[in-house]
């Protein structure tokens, strides 16, 4: 999906484990503070050029919500040298390909194009760093698409459940509001709002710039540094000091909509992203909610028949994570019913340990995705500019060492601590108005 | 206009010379002792193997009042066999990290696999026993219909659902390709563990099949561990009946779905052309200097300039036994008229006026630029493999490619965009019909649908 917050729900969900070899990264930090990650592969004539922005909608404030999806869409309208929409006009007339998406903790651009085109990146994304260009039609125009993109939201029944269960889990941290923004927010949206947080996040201190593909390591840096070392870095980049307060009651929510069958969303807080404890988090997840043989998915689809579909997903994130079921009940079957067998499965994770063979499925698991992550350039580059911005991008070389260090005890206490009722938040949707 | 132009004089500076064709991967063919043709791209950069055996067993094939056979023969391919139970099977897959899976779509069915190389004997062991001995197990079977009977409910819960089973029932009526392609409430409980036997026992042979493969494995491995899972299973001397292409409307037909979301989810169908037809490169090179991408005109005129949508987008959907040209958006509701009108402003525009020599050439850069990207990945290649066996594009599609792209001239464009016909298409729009009815009659006669009934 373009230029899109969903998307990038979807691709932070997944995760990128590593191999025993370390990756021949290099890194450099140029003077005015940008961070550059370079990783040399020659198997195709293929380049990723990929900038990372550690802001997000972590770091909004009720009032203007939606700011930094807005701005990803903004940052494509043209700046001083290259006015319009020529930032896509040049990377199509060179057989490149580009898009963009922003997630609660970050921003992130990228370019996949032929070998020979590392100058045209570069010099294409330090512009858009420095000289966006903001014109006032362009804005109100701009913002009418976004507005389009929220309404698409609300025209799924799990898009608008998972608005609730978030704006409900959360009470004080900017976690609680999509990345697209709040309808009245944006419809307050000014220009003056948008430079201002433009000039503030978008600098070369605050951002990664994430290279793997067909080229010259050497050539590469001398590239970055003709085009980014230029731009001034920006004093101080705000904290974001918000801090969740534990949640000790649990939350329910109550939608109604003309729909089929009842639909279920619950969501636990979870340690953040390259935690210790995100790693049993993540093995527990494989164990409970992942793939055809997962438990959940033999015992309520398979053979009790209650649900049409379950599924699961590990928001790993930077601030604190978030765990999410989500289920279609069968015609027939209630919510509570579904409710019910869910919580029997997560509380015999915490009596009994996970057998030898279910640890050893999420280890292969693990391994096998990280030699399937290498196949796209594209693939390996996100991964670590993820990594990068949750803390340290080198946890692509011991992912799968975590994961091989995750016992079954860590599972059952993992289990305890996080999954409880008190710590969750329970969205149904269903037909008939209770 | 004055910002046009000035764009464009910089963009022709910027345009460099064109990017060196990529290196072609070699696509070996083989064929085993059952006469299945096999193609198979080597590549040993990475420990992992991937394979699809595609069938012709499509929904397409379907006796007419059998709707929804095809996917519940493929699926329960996964449920069971001599050796291994359903359960078995998904978790010996998962258990390696690997993946296997059976599915069928309009024209074919498929059953295919990726694992890491060192676990390819398991893979070929799971393979061979879903292609040649499922055991349809009445349970499994019982099973799979309630879930797809409620899935068939649950899908009239999205807008992009309801548009789907909406448009695809508004223009292809009767046809096979009109039915949702699990089946309807109907046909749906009436399928038996015979039907699904008989439809297996017809269509899942060599004869009616091919196989891809893509990966770190040579060609003689390849044969001798094909030729021994496949061993026993034969070809007959049944040849498969060709379905009939569908018939086109002519004409404009508008459907409307009472459905209560805050935008109109838009979808406006032409005739288009099979797969395998000459003309099918030239019609998906209009399509996307039309609405390919964030520079195609829809996008800049409707999206851009507009501000009507978040999504607008042409598109060429060929089968094997018919096709459509398409163009779909989601706006919200009191935009429907104007964003429909202008869209077929472009349309018309494209197929009067001739494209620009940058925007001709952009294009071209942009196709052979995404090609040659689409080259890194084993998976895209085994899409590549599908298509040229399944449309018998020849093994030289990929060399084609290029100089196909490389060759076309605005003429071309015009001629491509024929099926993109402004004056004939089904209109079907999913939205508030109380507010929508009356401005879609500038469109044409509107017809109101229940959603219910599309799946019954």
């Amino acid at each position: 999906m373009l230029r899109s917050a969903l998307a990038a729900l979807l691709a932070l969900s997944v995760s990128a484990p590593a191999l025993a070899a370390p990756l021949p990264i290099k890194v450099h930090r140029l003077d005015n503070g940008l961070k550059v990650l370079l990783l040399e592969r020659h198997q195709a004539p293929v380049v990723t050029f990929q900038v990372w922005y550690r802001v997000g909608s972590r770091n909004e404030n009720i009032g203007q919500t939606g700011i930094s999806h807005f701005l990803e869409h903004l940052m494509f309208q043209g700046s001083k040298n290259y006015p319009g929409n020529m930032y896509d006009r040049l990377v199509e007339a060179n057989g490149g390909s580009n898009n963009a998406f922003t997630s609660n903790d970050l921003t992130c651009y990228y370019v996949d194009f032929p070998s020979n085109l590392l100058d045209l990146a570069a010099k294409l994304e330090a512009d858009r760093m420095h000289n966006l260009s903001i014109p006032p039609q362009t804005f109100q125009s701009e913002l009418s698409v976004v507005k389009e993109e929220r309404r698409l939201r609300e025209n799924s029944p799990f898009g608008q459940m998972y608005e609730e269960l978030c704006a409900l889990a959360f009470k004080n941290h900017p976690y609680r509001w999509p990345v697209v923004g709040w309808m009245d927010d944006l419809n307050h949206m000014t220009r003056d709002k948008v430079q201002k947080y433009y000039k503030t996040y978008y600098a070369p201190n605050n951002a990664t710039v994430v290279v793997v593909g067909d080229f010259k390591a050497p050539e590469a840096m001398s590239i970055i540094k003709r085009h980014f070392a230029k731009i001034p870095r920006t004093p101080e980049i705000p904290k974001v000091a918000i801090k969740e307060e534990p949640q000790t009651t649990e939350r329910r929510a109550y939608l109604h909509r003309d729909l089929a069958s009842p639909y279920l969303l619950m969501g636990y807080h979870v340690p953040a992203a390259l935690t210790k404890d995100s790693y049993a988090m993540s093995i527990l997840n494989l164990i409970l909610g992942e793939g055809a043989s997962s438990r959940l998915n033999q015992d309520l689809v398979e053979k009790r028949q209650i649900v049409q579909d379950i599924s699961s997903g590990l928001q790993s994130r930077l601030d604190s994570g978030f765990y999410t079921l989500a289920a279609v009940a069968m015609p027939g079957h209630s919510i509570s019913e579904v409710e019910g067998a869910i919580d029997a499965h997560i509380e015999r994770l915490k009596t009994e340990p996970v057998t030898d063979r279910e640890l050893q499925k999420a280890i292969n698991s693990a391994e096998a995705g990280y030699i399937f992550g290498q196949e796209s350039c594209h693939g390996l580059a996100q991964s670590i500019g993820q990594m990068d911005v949750q803390g340290d991008y080198r946890a692509i070389d011991t992912y799968v060492q975590k994961f091989r260090e995750v016992t079954k005890e860590d599972i059952m206490r993992v289990a305890k601590q996080y999954l409880n009722p008190t710590n969750r938040t329970v969205v149904t949707m269903t037909g008939e108005k209770q | 206009m004055k910002r046009t132009l000035c764009t464009l004089a910089i963009l022709t500076f910027a345009l460099p010379a064109p990017a060196a064709t990529p290196s072609l991967p070699k696509i070996e063919t083989l064929t085993l002792s059952n006469g299945l043709p096999v193609m198979l791209i080597e590549r040993h950069e990475l420990p992992i193997i991937s394979a699809r055996l595609s069938l012709k067993a499509g929904q397409v094939f379907e006796p007419s009042d059998k709707a929804g056979l095809a996917v519940l023969t493929a699926s329960l391919l996964e449920k069971g066999t001599q050796k291994y139970s359903a359960e078995a099977i998904a978790e010996q897959s998962e258990f390696l990290g690997g993946s296997i899976g059976a599915s069928a779509s309009r024209d074919s069915a498929s059953i295919g696999f990726d694992f890491l190389k060192k676990d390819y004997g398991t893979a070929l062991s799971l393979f061979g026993e879903m292609l040649k001995a499922p055991t349809f197990p009445d349970s499994e079977l019982e099973k799979a219909k309630s879930q797809t009977l409620a899935g068939l409910k649950s899908s009239l819960d999205e807008p992009k659902g309801l548009l789907e089973l909406a448009s695809a029932r508004a223009f292809y009526g009767n046809h096979p390709y009109g039915r949702p392609i699990g089946g309807t409430l109907t046909s749906v409980p009436s399928l038996t563990r015979s039907d699904v036997v008989s439809f297996y026992t017809k269509h899942y042979r060599p004869q009616n099949a091919f196989m891809a493969v893509v990966g770190d494995i040579t060609p003689s491995e390849l044969k001798s561990s094909l030729e021994q899972t496949l061993a026993g299973w034969n070809p007959t001397a049944d040849k498969p009946v060709e379905p009939v292409s569908p018939a086109s409307p002519l004409g404009q037909k508008v459907v409307l779905i009472d459905s209560e979301i805050n935008q109109a989810y838009i979808s406006l169908v032409h005739q288009g052309i099979k797969r395998n037809d000459p003309a099918y490169q030239k019609t998906a090179f209009s399509s996307y200097i039309l609405g390919g991408g964030s520079v195609a005109r829809l996008y800049r005129e409707i999206r851009s300039r507009q501000g009507l949508a978040y999504s607008v987008y042409s598109g060429v959907r060929a089968a094997t036994y018919g096709g459509t040209t398409r163009i779909s958006i989601q706006t919200k509701t009191s935009s429907a008229t104007q964003a429909l009108k202008g869209i077929l402003e472009q349309v018309r525009l494209l197929r009067t006026q001739p494209v620009s020599p940058f925007e001709l050439d952009a294009s071209k850069q942009a196709l052979v630029g995404d090609y040659s990207r689409s080259l890194e990945t084993n998976g895209t290649l085994l899409d590549y493999l599908t298509l040229i066996g399944q449309y018998q594009l020849g093994t030289d599609y990929l060399a084609r490619y290029t100089g196909k792209i490389n060759s076309f001239k605005a003429a071309d464009v015009k001629a491509g965009m024929h099926y993109f016909d402004p004056d004939h298409y089904v209109l079907t729009v999913v939205g508030k019909a109380a507010e929508l009815k009356e401005p879609l009659a500038a469109f044409g006669a509107v017809e109101v649908v229940a959603k219910e009934d599309l799946i019954k």
